[in-house]
């Protein structure tokens, strides 16, 4: 994560008032997935999202008043890397995943500002292995 | 004089049963939004607490890190396949601002049972 302390935008779409974290329903066909492999596109466009400013709002920590904003994205798992299965009792839950490199192009604006940022493609890195798979929790893990 | 009566006999418990629905209404209204609507997912039990450590109950936050051996959907009573990465670069505003980014993203796409206790199929975002 970077330094919450000097950050300046943080586009989420916020917590439920369930605690469902950060998760928005998208059309199914902005998906595009092969578990077998570990490739995956994910592309979403002009969605509606407020922007927090900071992780501290955005968790809840320090509520302040969000900007209207509107991102869009694509993002690729390149796949076929090391695959791993994994049975996790304790948090319940259990899958097959394939790691592999991610990458995205997003751009992002506060509405009305004019100002539209937008990512580099070089020079991107995960700190953890990005993966893809398949997953069953809660009621669907025996 | 007696059909008077009868008709605010009525009218009254009329507005008793009004009053009823209403207050039976509200209080579904505020169970539901409490809870979620019907056809949205249930978060996962486990998460972060106020210290950002992974506990598998009773979180302050319901979201693990995204990737592995942590738990990466979101979305709790799940069935279905997900990708999650956390991707750090630098971006650049058209106003010539320069930027570093970390971005946290995850899609899940499957079967799942809602906060309503019904079983749905959907794809969702984490952003």
């Amino acid at each position: 994560m970077g330094d919450p302390f000097t950050q300046v935008h943080d586009f989420t779409p916020g917590i439920a008032d369930s605690g469902l974290f950060w998760t928005v329903p998208i059309e199914p066909g902005a998906i595009k997935v092969n578990p077998a492999t570990g490739e995956a596109t994910l592309r979403v466009h002009a969605l509606k999202i407020p922007d927090f400013h900071d992780v501290f709002n955005s968790f809840g920590i320090v509520p302040q008043p969000t900007i209207p904003s509107r991102v869009s994205f694509e993002v690729r798992w390149a796949g076929h890397g090391e695959a791993a299965d994994l049975r996790d009792p304790t948090y319940g839950f259990s899958g097959h995943y394939v790691n592999g490199p991610a990458t995205i192009d997003f751009t992002a604006s506060n509405d009305g500002s004019g100002v539209v940022y937008r990512s580099d493609a070089t020079g991107q890195s995960s700190p953890g292995s990005p993966a893809v798979g398949t997953e069953q929790n809660g009621v669907f893990f025996h | 004089m007696a059909r008077g009566l009868r008709d605010r006999d009525w009218l009254w418990r009329g507005g008793v049963f009004v009053v009823v629905v209403l207050v039976a209404l509200l209080v579904a209204v505020a169970t539901a939004s409490g809870r979620g609507k019907p056809g949205d997912p249930k978060p996962i039990p486990g998460g972060l607490t106020d210290e950002f450590v992974p506990t598998p109950t009773d979180p302050f936050a319901h979201v693990l890190p995204p990737f592995l051996p942590f738990e990466m959907s979101t979305i709790g009573d799940f069935n279905g396949t997900l990708g999650a990465a956390e991707i750090q670069g630098t971006a650049h505003g058209s106003d010539a601002t320069s930027f570093t980014f970390d971005a946290d993203m995850r899609f899940m796409q499957g079967t799942y049972v809602d906060t309503a206790g019904n079983v749905q199929h959907g794809a969702f975002a984490f952003i």
